[in-house]
């Protein structure tokens, strides 16, 4: 403010006795708390970690023995399907002919393999095992 | 050893045995400067106190990987600027007052804060200062009552040094026509 009133370069302000005394050692005070709390805050995020980790261990070990109880139900569950095929047998077995029976084994003999037998017959269903075909019904008839 | 240099420091700082210790020495060191940086943006001695706390807080956390690209002082007044802005829009924001309103209260502050005594002049040049646009406010203190470097200035306030002149320049003729109000 050249050419104008020069203001006095001094602030109206002051601080208390002693404050640029005392601040360091406040300061100090505060990084010594802020480390205090950043260690307990370290504490805190490892004991819910291990709190989650355990949590989870209880939940695999729970999984694994739900597993293994169910086990032998889901065994049973399995062997189902073969219950259904006696079950279609049964089911259509009241119009079961002896005859075509014997007409199938007839005509296996005379086959060369079983592909060439179920052409014969692409109306009949088949049981295949191992060394026979056996015909259960025709395909029309089959109602689950 | 207050007459360390700022680099002698830093190398105490790295060292854990004297990290605290060099700690202490660069507080001694800068505090006053620092205060009364804070002080003329907050005004309030409460205030200050706060907002030179938390800065010296942060000084203790970013010093360890401080890149001697500039002098420690400008990241000092760096961070204490930010620090005090940031405060005074906090103020803002949790009183949600508009933005002259917070003038209006460091106005308020200015005759009612224990620590401040001043005759009728420099009380009159603070509340003239207070009108001010924030930036300019800024270099004004700076250039006025710290008589600091305009290229300083310009790696504190990222700020070009043309712009500040400017700033300056505009600060002055509006102090002065304030000043010769009444």
């Amino acid at each position: 403010m050249k050419g104008k009133q020069e203001f006095e370069r001094k602030l109206p302000f002051r601080v208390p006795e002693g404050y640029f005394d005392e601040l360091p050692t406040r300061v100090q005070k505060r990084i010594a708390a802020s480390e205090g709390q950043s260690q307990s805050r370290k504490w805190v995020t490892l004991k819910s970690q291990l709190a989650f980790a355990a949590g989870f261990a209880f939940m695999a070990l729970l999984g694994y023995f739900g597993y293994y109880m169910a086990r032998p139900l889901m065994h049973n569950q399995l062997e189902r399907p073969k219950t259904d095929y006696v079950e279609i047998v049964s089911r259509t077995i009241y119009d079961f002919d002896d005859i075509e029976l014997y007409r199938a084994v007839e005509n296996k003999k005379r086959s060369d393999s079983i592909k060439n037998a179920m052409q014969d017959m692409p109306h009949r269903l088949y049981i295949r095992s191992s060394n026979c075909i056996t015909i259960i019904d025709e395909k029309k008839e089959i109602k689950p | 050893m207050s007459q360390l240099s700022d680099s002698e420091l830093l190398k105490m700082f790295r060292n854990p045995d004297t990290k605290h210790y060099a700690f202490n020495l660069l507080v001694r060191k800068y505090q006053e400067r620092l205060y009364w940086h804070i002080r003329k943006i907050v005004i309030s001695h409460d205030d200050a106190d706060d907002v030179i706390q938390n800065t010296l807080m942060k000084v203790w956390g970013g010093l360890e990987t401080f890149r001697e690209d500039s002098q420690i002082f400008t990241w000092l007044y760096r961070i204490a600027t930010n620090e005090a802005l940031t405060f005074l829009k906090k103020k803002r924001t949790r009183f949600l007052l508009p933005l002259g309103d917070v003038e209006q209260q460091l106005m308020r502050t200015l005759e009612s804060d224990p620590f401040i005594d001043g005759d009728a002049t420099q009380l009159k040049l603070q509340k003239a200062i207070l009108q001010l646009p924030e930036k300019q406010r800024l270099v004004f203190n700076m250039k006025y009552f710290e008589e600091m470097k305009y290229e300083e200035m310009s790696e504190i306030l990222g700020t070009s040094v043309g712009a500040l002149k400017a700033s300056f320049h505009h600060a002055v003729k509006k102090i002065e026509k304030l000043m010769e109000e009444d």
